[in-house]
């Protein structure tokens, strides 16, 4: 170790030094020959003669001053920093060259850089809590509800019979979202109030901002109207005041003690984070004790609690799960629950990165595909420049220049490029990331949390880097086997292309082309998937309706006549304003998901028996919202006034189906939920309900006043809907001021909300695809180019012995389209394994989808020949004469 | 270009410079001659390839250098032994006997 480090500062003193000592060795060097020749005249020489001996016998001044040079100075770091300069010197003088190669690298590792940021945030980054590796998400598999969703999440008794009995966790937490208006500060506000169980905040590791969060104790009896406030909530209504802790606040009618602030680095659950079927608000404003009453402890059906729990250090999920069931299985008759339900546990990260996770890592894995085009078409332009300059490194190499200091200076070049480049594309990254963030869907998980950091960016240096190394690697390659005698000679008459040359052409264009075509066969799937979801049936047509939510308070309305009045009003009002057609009310909007699920069954006999029951969801409408939707009424009618009063129902087509296969419903009786047998009075239209890749749910439709709730109002408008929201807004406010209004769209962006994952993967798959097309065909028409001109005189020679324009695109098709055919067939079968494993993101198109393959195919063909086919036109419009000459 | 015969010679020619320097500190010419006048003139080192061994020595820590004034008030670059360079002198006589013991025991052999 001691000897590397002096020679470490031996070579870098050196370095510093190194002017300084080349004159010490010329001085000692004068000195040792005046010396030789002063003894030389002592043994009688005269002076002349004795200097002349003196140089013979010392030998090449020079060469030795060379030697011992070599000997001290340090190789590496002063070869690097001659080879950057000498790079420098080079782009200086091609700056087009090097303005495309930069941009090129810019856009790729830009790209990659972007990509890389998001998947890092989304996906691979643990969450922000305390031993985020051991928390995990409890859902239940049930038999009875496997229709409706694949996983659950659990009810408060399983939540406590679990919490109780487990031993193989540290601490289990539970919440429930709700909406609740805050009123008494400003204009009500309808904010998200989490129900938590009183150890959330500890067992994630949260901090309080000002005053303290709630902690294991603070649920119990008398505690129950204890509230922990966000910062946003905090800034926002109570303009971030010190004095905020013990402040009471009425949050929905009831009056609250404000415990404390939580830190604003606090991240809440969020959307489907905690099952898919739990939607959670995309922020927390206010958290309260979970305080859960005799009614919810015991109702087995009320599937509403986001469960999580930390694990011991030595415990496994699968080993938390087999106790679990145990305990569930254990307290089936007390939970109501049999069979037992059975239990799935997932790591947090798992549960909260989602579905997202792997078209991340496909978007990654198109962008590596993109870059490496890139860089094969990179080492395309370097190789064709090294050819160019053949004649310099041959000169160079009859001069004495080693092969290793020439392939050295070649992989500088390339290198100092990508460093330049990945730079240029680190700075379009920033962009890149906004960009990338304002497109993407708002419920990727964490996707507002993505930023560039230090990993990133070393990533990002990397990728430029191997980049620089792997597309100059080859050029590098040739560059130093230059042979000089055969470069000279060669260069001097006109020769064809030797055949390392032709190999390497073949290599460059058939992987190009296989790589685009991978890229191509994905994106063509993404799309034609991405059509058939636009396409899919979705059971309602409308366009130009606008939807509001409003939340009565309880404390205005505590009745369901005085809130069907309100509703009653709402529609009379909306309908009266100028541009709106129709007003119609419901309690769910499709695509938004499920709502409220029961049991639905069929009367099986005439003394109101109950038949086979099934699981449905339940929506309350007005008797215009099939109309102002769009969505066909099968059979029967929709609701009228003279239905007050009267237990009437609507089914869907797939739940009447499900009751009567093969019955005609109408006038019949169901059991929906607990209500008294009601009457079947129509059967309409599937409608999608949790989003257009999956089946319409099972569906009972009741009228609005039978409950007296329809919180989501529908506009139809005859122009742009959108245009109408202050105009609806303002007709509301007017006469219910204290009633909130929030969640305000039109039904092509709720459209757009669910299709809104898939265009983002589209969008960007394509961008890369095309990018790569582009680049392919850039890269071909280049290589061919090249090609041409250095084999002018052969084309020449060809001419001139009568072959035709014709003849000679023949012979350079077949040149091409050989390794284009063979990057094709290689492309086809990557593709085919490619979108084997992408099948799961594909919706109604089959991984080997001829189609798609086809046309990919066809595409690229034709690009390969148009990218051929000019060059080859200018080439052989040559003067055969003149290119003779010239060569 | 093929290598030259001072190649071969190299190990040998530090040896010997360190043998010289481990006299007494000198000079590069007077390395030259003291190493001339040891081997009673059989050994004629080339003068010039004296400075690539001398430099390549100091990289490795085996001499150290400075410059100050001869008896005739010269500047001239002074070369000493370091301790690294004694101990390695040692180790290299050593490895020298061994080696010329054993093409010795060859050569005998044959005679016999």
């Amino acid at each position: 170790m001691m000897t590397f480090l002096r020679a470490v500062w031996f070579r870098l003193h050196a370095l510093i030094t190194a002017r300084r000592v080349s004159g010490e060795i010329d001085r000692e060097m004068a000195f040792h020959v005046e010396m030789e020749t002063a003894n030389n005249i002592r043994a009688g020489l005269a002076p002349d003669e004795a200097r002349r001996r003196a140089n013979v016998s010392f030998g090449g001044r020079q060469r030795f001053r060379e030697d011992t040079r070599d000997e001290i100075r340090s190789r590496g770091l002063e070869d690097l920093i001659q080879d950057v300069r000498h790079a420098g010197r080079t782009f200086r003088r091609t700056p087009g060259f090097t303005a495309t190669v930069v941009l090129t690298l810019a856009l790729g590792i830009g790209a990659t850089t972007v990509i890389f940021s998001v998947a890092d945030n989304v996906v691979l980054r643990s969450l922000p809590y305390r031993n985020a590796d051991r928390l995990v998400g409890i859902q239940v598999l049930s038999d009875r509800l496997k229709n409706v969703t694949p996983t659950w999440v659990p009810n408060a008794a399983h939540y406590l019979a679990w919490k109780k009995a487990c031993t193989m966790c540290e601490g289990m937490a539970a919440v429930r979202p709700g909406q609740l208006t805050l009123s008494g500060v400003g204009d009500p506000a309808v904010i998200s109030v989490y129900r938590v169980s009183d150890n959330l905040f500890t067992m994630l590791g949260a901090h309080a901002e000002v005053g303290r969060l709630l902690t294991p104790g603070d649920d119990t009896p008398g505690n129950e109207h204890l509230v922990v406030i966000s910062d946003d909530l905090w800034r926002q209504q109570f303009g971030a005041r010190a004095d905020i802790v013990g402040r009471a606040v009425t949050i929905g009618d009831v009056q609250w003690t404000v415990l404390g602030v939580v830190a604003p680095d606090f991240r809440m659950f969020r959307g489907g984070e905690l099952g898919p079927f739990l939607r959670l608000p995309s922020r927390g404003d206010a958290y309260v004790p979970l305080a859960l009453n005799a009614r919810e402890k015991t109702t087995p059906g009320e599937h509403d609690y986001g469960v999580i729990a930390m694990l011991k250090p030595d415990a496994t999920p699968a080993a938390l799960r087999a106790q679990l069931d145990a305990i569930s299985a254990a307290n089936a008759v007390a939970l109501r629950d049999d069979p037992p339900s059975r239990t799935s546990i997932t790591p947090l990260q798992a549960q909260v990165v989602g579905s997202a996770g792997r078209p991340l890592l496909l978007l990654l894995a198109a962008v590596a595909a993109m870059l490496l085009i890139m860089c094969v078409n990179l080492a395309t332009l370097f190789l064709a420049r090294s050819a160019a300059r053949r004649r310099e490194s041959a000169v160079r190499v009859a001069l004495g220049a080693g092969r290793g200091r020439l392939m050295r200076q070649a992989l500088a070049e390339t290198v100092t490029l990508s460093l330049i480049g990945g730079l240029a594309g680190v700075v379009l990254s920033r962009w890149g990331v906004r960009a990338l963030v304002a497109l993407a869907p708002a419920d990727l998980p964490r996707i507002d949390e993505v930023h560039i950091d230090g990993t990133v960016l070393a990533v990002g240096l990397l990728v430029s880097v191997l980049a620089g190394l792997s597309f100059g690697f080859v050029p590098a390659l040739r560059f130093g086997r230059t042979a000089p005698g055969d470069v000279l000679k060669e260069s001097s008459r006109g020769a064809t292309e030797s055949r390392s040359g032709a190999r390497a052409r073949s290599w460059l264009i058939g992987s190009q082309v296989g790589l685009s075509a991978v890229l191509l066969v994905v994106a063509g799937l993404f799309l034609k998937s991405f059509v058939r979801v636009l396409h899919a049936d979705r059971g309602f047509s409308a366009e130009r309706v606008l939807a509001l939510d409003v939340t009565l308070p309880s404390s205005a309305y505590p009745t369901r006549a005085q809130r069907n009045q309100y509703y009653g009003e709402v529609m009379q009002r909306a309908s009266a304003l100028p541009g709106v057609s129709a007003v119609a009310l419901t309690s769910a909007l499709p695509l938004e998901g499920e709502g409220w699920i029961d049991g639905l069954a069929p009367e099986s006999d005439a003394n109101g028996g109950w038949g086979k029951e099934v699981d449905a969801n339940f929506r309350f409408v007005s008797p215009n919202f099939f109309d102002v939707l769009g969505i066909a009424l099968k059979k029967g009618r929709t609701f009228v006034e003279s239905d007050r009063g009267q237990h009437v129902v609507i089914l869907s087509e797939n739940a009447a189906r499900a009751l009567w296969p093969n019955e005609d419903p109408i006038g019949k009786y169901v059991h929906a939920g607990n209500d008294s047998l009601s009457t079947v009075v129509g059967v309409a239209a599937d409608v999608r309900t949790t989003g257009l890749e999956h089946d319409a749910s099972l569906t009972v439709y009741h009228p609005y006043w039978y409950r007296g709730y329809a919180p989501t109002v529908l506009v139809r408008t005859t122009g742009d809907p959108a245009a109408l929201t202050n105009s609806v807004r303002g007709a509301l406010r007017q006469f219910a001021p204290s009633v909130p209004i929030s969640h305000i769209r039109t039904i092509d962006q709720v459209v757009s909300t669910v299709v809104a994952q898939r265009r983002f993967e589209l969008v960007l798959i394509g961008l890369f695809a095309i990018t790569a097309l582009l680049t392919a065909s850039i890269g071909i028409y280049g290589i061919i180019s090249h090609s041409l001109n250095r084999r002018a005189n052969e084309l020449g020679i060809r001419i001139a012995l009568g072959a035709r324009p014709v003849n000679v695109h023949a012979l350079i098709l077949r040149e091409v389209l050989t390794p284009v055919a063979l990057g094709l067939i290689g492309g086809v079968i990557a593709s085919r394994v490619m979108s084997g494993i992408i099948a799961g993101l594909l919706y109604e198109v089959r991984p080997t989808d001829a189609g798609t393959f086809a046309a990919v195919a066809f595409l690229l063909a034709i690009v390969a020949t148009v990218a051929c086919w000019i060059p080859t036109r200018r080439a052989t419009q040559i003067d055969p004469v003149e290119a003779l000459r010239a060569g | 270009m093929a290598a030259s015969p001072s190649d071969v010679l190299q190990g040998t020619l530090d040896l010997l410079v360190l043998k010289a320097l481990s006299l007494a500190p000198m000079h590069g010419w007077g390395i030259s001659q003291r190493i001339q006048q040891l081997s009673r003139d059989a050994l004629q080192i080339g003068q010039g390839s004296l400075y690539p061994a001398l430099y390549r020595l100091e990289k490795r820590g085996l001499v150290k250098s400075e410059w100050s004034t001869t008896e005739n008030n010269r500047e001239a670059k002074y070369y000493r032994l370091s301790a690294v360079g004694q101990r390695a002198l040692a180790t290299e006589m050593n490895d020298w006997r061994k080696f010329v013991g054993a093409v010795d025991l060859v050569l005998l052999a044959e005679d016999a």
